[in-house]
C-alpha cells in the first residue's frame, strides 16, 4: 500500500516519518524538479507499507515547485507515487491554519488518515479539541491523535491504518481545489470562501482557554545587538568545533586509504589493472569520504539549529542586509557552511524556496573561502609573504590570509549583485515565513538529516567525483607513447639518482612520469595561456591537478620537485620552492607570482566535488559548467591584475 | 484611523480591514489570515524590515513591502 505524507511545515511531519521508518529511508528527487523526495517502508506484521514524505506546503495551489510537485501527483491516478493513502499531518495546536491543507486534500476521493500531531503542545497552551465532533464532521477518513516528539503515536497510526474508510466523494468545498489556470482574483475567492467554512468548523471543534504567549527569548534573539552577537557566537562555537574534531576522523580516513593503496599493491600482480585499482580507484573512494566528517558535523549543528527553531530567527534579523544582493536571509546558512565546505553549502540551500534566490546562492558558495583552500594559502604565504608585524603587533603573513578570505567574501556578494541582474526571474519575490515556536531539539530527527545529507553526497555525488578521479588519474599515469618509460629511463641515468637512496629514487622516478605525462603535456601546453599570470608549466599541472581538489596542489608540486613531505610541514618543499627558477633563469615564486597565485585561488573552481553536488542540486549539467566558467574567468582576471600590479 | 501594518509598532494590535495584493492576499488567506482578522505585531527586526505578527499563535514573518498592502485599523481607535 502506498501512503502519501502530507502536511503544513513544522507540524512534525518529519518526526512521524522517521518514527514509522527508522533509519530505512531514501532519499531523491522527484522527476524533473529538485523537489526533496524522501520515502521509506514500516510494516505491521502483515502488511508492507510504502511512505513518500511530501515538502510541507500550506496549500495545493500549484505556484512553487513543492506545492506543484504535490498537487500534480494527487491529481493524476497514473502517477507512480499516487497514493492508496493519504496520511494527513496536523498540529493540533494550530487546527486552524493547518486545516487549510487538510481541507483541500479531502476534496480527493483518497482515503485519509487524519494525524492530529502535537498533543501536548496544544493541551500546554490550553487548546480543547472534541475529536468525537471532528469525526461526525468528517465521517469517511480515520482520526487518530499522537505526539511524535516524544516518540509516541506510532501504535495508533498502526492501528488507523487498520480501519481505513472508503471515500464517499464528497469533499469540503464540492471538490474544489485551486486549478493552474485560475487568475489571483479567482484563487483568493476560493480561498476565502474555504476559510470562512473553516471557520464554523473550528467554533464547533475546538475551545481555547488561554491567550498565547510568545517566549521571552525571541525579543533576545531579534536584537539588534544580542540579536547578532548570538548569532556570531554560534557560528564561532560551530567552526571552532568542526575545525578541531573534523581534522581526526579526516586524517583517518586519508591513512587509511592510504593503507589501502599501498597494500592493495603489494598484494595485486602488477599491472593496469593493480595501478586503476590502488592509483584510481581506492584515492578516488577516499576523496570522496573525506569529506564526510565536514559534511556530518555541518549539518548536525544546521540540524540543531533548525530544529530548536532558532533558524528561522536568524532568516528573520539576516533578510534586510541579504535581499539587495539578490539574496534572502535563508542565504545566510549555506554561504557561512561554505567557509568550512562548499559542498554542505550548496546542499543546504534546499530550504530557500525561491528558485532565483537559490540558485544565486548556489553558485556563489564556492567563492568563500573553504577549508581546502587553508593548505595552499599556508603553504605560498610562508613561501612569499615575509614574517613581522605592522605598526608592531599586526603579522603580515596574518593579514595577507584575512585579506584572501575577505576577498572570497567580497567576491561572492558582487557575483550575487550582477547575478541579481542576469538571471530572469519567473516567481514573485516575497517570503512568508512561519517563526515557529522555540523547543528542545528531537535528537534521532537531527541524526537522520544528517544520514540523510551524508547519502546524498556519498551515492549522488561520489559517482561523478570517482568518475573525474578515474581520468585525472589515466592522465597523471599514462603519457603519449613511451614518452614516461623513457624519462624514467633517462632519470635512473642521471648523477642525482646514483647517489639517491631509495625513497628519493622513486621521488625522482614520479616526478619524471608526472611531467611528462598527458597531464604533464597539458601543463606545458596551457603554459602560454598562464605566463602572464605569472606561472610556469609546473604550475600549470599543479593547477590541473587540484581540480581533484585544492590540497592536492601542495602534494603535487612535492611530487614535481621531486621532495618529500615531512608531516603536516612542507619545509623541504618550500625550500625547493624557492630556489626553483623558470627557464629564463628568473625565480618562479617571488611576492608577485605568489599573491597571483593565491588570488587565483581563491576565485577558481578548483574541485570536482563541487562541481557534482551542483549538477545534483541543480539537476542539470548547465549550472555546474556556467559556474565553472565564470569563477574560472574571475581568478584568471584577478590573478592577472594582482601580477601586473606588483610587477 | 486607517493605517498599513507596515506602520505598526511592536506590541500593537489591529485589525484587518483589508488587502490590496490578490497574490499577497491568497498566501496570507493560506497561512491563516483574514479580513476581519485581530492580530498585533510581535517581533520587529533591528532594520525595521521583515515583522513578525501573531496569527492565532501562529507567528509569520512578511516583509515590509508586504505588509504595506495590509490595510488595519487599530483596536481601541475608532
Amino acid at each position: 500500500m502506498k501512503i502519501a505524507l502530507l502536511g503544513n511545515p513544522n507540524t512534525g511531519k518529519s518526526s512521524i516519518f522517521n518514527l514509522l521508518t527508522g533509519l530505512r529511508q531514501h532519499v531523491g528527487n522527484f522527476p524533473g524538479v529538485t523537489v526533496e523526495k524522501k520515502s521509506g517502508f514500516f510494516t505491521d506484521g502483515s502488511q508492507r507499507y510504502a511512505i513518500v514524505d511530501f515538502p510541507g506546503t500550506y496549500s495545493l495551489d500549484p505556484r512553487s515547485h513543492d506545492e506543484e510537485v504535490v498537487s500534480r501527483v494527487l491529481r493524476d491516478p497514473k502517477n507512480k507515487d499516487y497514493p492508496d493513502l493519504i496520511m494527513a499531518v496536523v498540529d493540533a495546536s494550530r487546527l486552524e491554519n493547518n486545516l487549510f491543507l487538510f481541507t483541500q486534500l479531502y476534496e480527493f476521493d483518497i482515503p485519509i488518515v487524519l494525524v492530529l500531531n502535537m498533543w501536548d503542545v496544544a493541551k500546554k497552551q490550553g487548546v480543547e479539541i472534541n475529536i468525537e465532533r471532528l469525526k461526525e464532521l468528517f465521517p469517511d477518513i480515520t482520526i487518530v491523535s499522537t505526539n511524535a516528539r516524544l516518540g509516541l503515536g506510532k501504535e495508533r497510526i498502526l492501528g488507523g491504518l487498520k480501519s481505513i474508510k472508503v471515500r464517499k466523494k464528497v469533499g469540503f468545498m464540492g471538490n474544489v481545489i485551486p486549478e493552474k489556470s485560475d487568475d489571483n482574483e479567482s484563487k483568493r475567492e476560493k480561498a476565502k470562501a474555504r476559510k470562512e467554512k473553516i471557520e464554523t468548523i473550528i467554533k464547533q471543534v475546538q475551545t481555547k482557554s488561554k491567550k498565547t504567549k510568545e517566549s521571552r527569548l525571541d525579543a533576545f534573539f531579534v536584537h539588534p545587538l544580542w540579536g547578532y552577537s548570538f548569532f556570531l557566537g554560534i557560528l564561532l562555537v560551530m567552526f571552532q568545533f568542526i575545525f578541531s574534531v573534523a581534522a581526526y576522523p579526516m586524517n583517518f580516513i586519508d591513512s587509511s586509504f592510504g593503507q589501502l593503496a599501498h597494500w592493495t599493491r603489494s598484494f595485486l600482480a602488477e599491472g593496469v589493472l593493480n595501478d586503476l585499482i590502488s592509483e584510481g580507484i581506492i584515492p578516488g573512494i577516499g576523496g570522496v569520504l573525506i569529506f564526510v566528517p565536514q559534511i556530518a558535523l555541518l549539518f548536525f549543528f544546521i540540524g540543531i539549529l533548525e530544529e530548536t527553531g532558532y533558524l528561522s530567527r536568524v532568516v528573520f534579523i539576516m533578510d534586510r542586509i541579504m535581499r539587495p544582493l539578490g539574496l534572502n536571509g535563508k542565504s545566510v546558512v549555506p554561504l557561512m557552511s561554505s567557509l568550512a565546505c562548499a559542498i554542505p553549502g550548496v546542499m543546504s540551500a534546499r530550504t530557500i524556496s525561491n528558485w532565483k534566490e537559490r540558485l544565486i546562492t548556489i553558485l556563489i558558495a564556492p567563492l568563500m573561502s573553504c577549508s581546502a583552500r587553508i593548505p595552499v594559502y599556508t603553504l605560498l604565504i610562508a613561501l612569499v609573504i615575509p614574517e613581522g608585524y605592522f605598526f608592531g603587533f599586526i603579522n603580515i603573513q596574518g593579514l595577507v590570509l584575512f585579506g584572501l578570505y575577505l576577498l572570497g567574501v567580497i567576491g561572492a556578494l558582487l557575483t550575487a549583485l550582477i547575478l541579481k541582474l542576469l538571471i530572469r526571474n519567473k516567481s514573485k519575490g516575497f517570503m512568508l515565513l512561519e517563526l515557529p515556536g522555540l523547543k528542545s531539539p528531537r535528537w534521532p530527527d537531527v541524526f537522520a538529516s544528517v544520514i540523510e545529507k551524508v547519502k546524498i553526497f556519498i551515492f549522488d555525488a561520489g559517482k561523478i567525483i570517482i568518475a573525474i578521479s578515474i581520468v585525472l588519474w589515466f592522465l597523471a599515469s599514462y603519457g603519449p607513447g613511451d614518452s614516461i618509460h623513457i624519462a624514467k629511463e633517462n632519470t635512473r641515468k642521471t648523477e642525482r639518482y646514483s647517489k639517491a637512496n631509495h625513497d628519493e629514487k622513486l621521488n625522482l622516478e614520479s616526478s619524471a612520469g608526472l611531467k611528462n605525462s598527458y597531464i604533464g603535456q597539458l601543463g606545458q601546453f596551457i603554459e602560454p595561456v598562464i605566463k602572464p599570470l605569472g606561472y610556469d608549466w609546473k604550475i600549470g599541472i599543479s593547477l590541473i591537478t587540484s581540480f581533484a581538489a585544492r590540497e592536492v596542489f601542495v602534494g603535487s608540486l612535492s611530487t614535481i620537485y621531486a621532495v618529500q613531505e615531512e608531516g603536516d610541514e612542507p619545509k623541504k618543499l618550500i625550500d625547493s620552492m624557492k630556489k626553483e627558477k623558470r627557464s629564463d633563469g628568473i625565480l618562479t615564486y617571488t611576492f608577485a607570482s605568489g599573491m597571483s597565485l593565491m588570488v587565483f585561488y581563491v576565485f577558481a573552481m578548483q574541485c570536482m566535488s563541487t562541481v557534482a553536488i551542483v549538477k545534483r542540486e541543480t539537476q542539470s549539467w548547465k549550472w555546474p559548467i556556467i559556474q565553472f566558467a565564470f569563477m574560472g574567468v574571475l581568478a584568471y582576471v584577478f590573478s592577472w591584475i594582482t601580477y601586473f600590479l606588483l610587477t | 484611523m486607517q493605517n498599513s501594518l507596515a506602520d505598526c509598532k511592536v506590541g500593537e494590535e489591529v485589525e484587518v480591514l483589508s488587502i490590496e495584493d490578490d497574490f499577497i492576499a491568497t498566501k496570507l488567506i493560506e497561512m491563516g489570515m483574514t479580513e476581519n482578522l485581530k492580530t498585533r505585531v510581535v517581533l520587529i527586526a533591528p532594520l525595521g524590515d521583515p515583522i513578525a505578527i501573531d496569527i492565532k499563535g501562529f507567528i509569520l514573518s512578511l516583509r515590509k513591502s508586504e505588509a504595506k498592502k495590509i490595510r488595519v485599523k487599530k483596536i481601541g481607535q475608532n
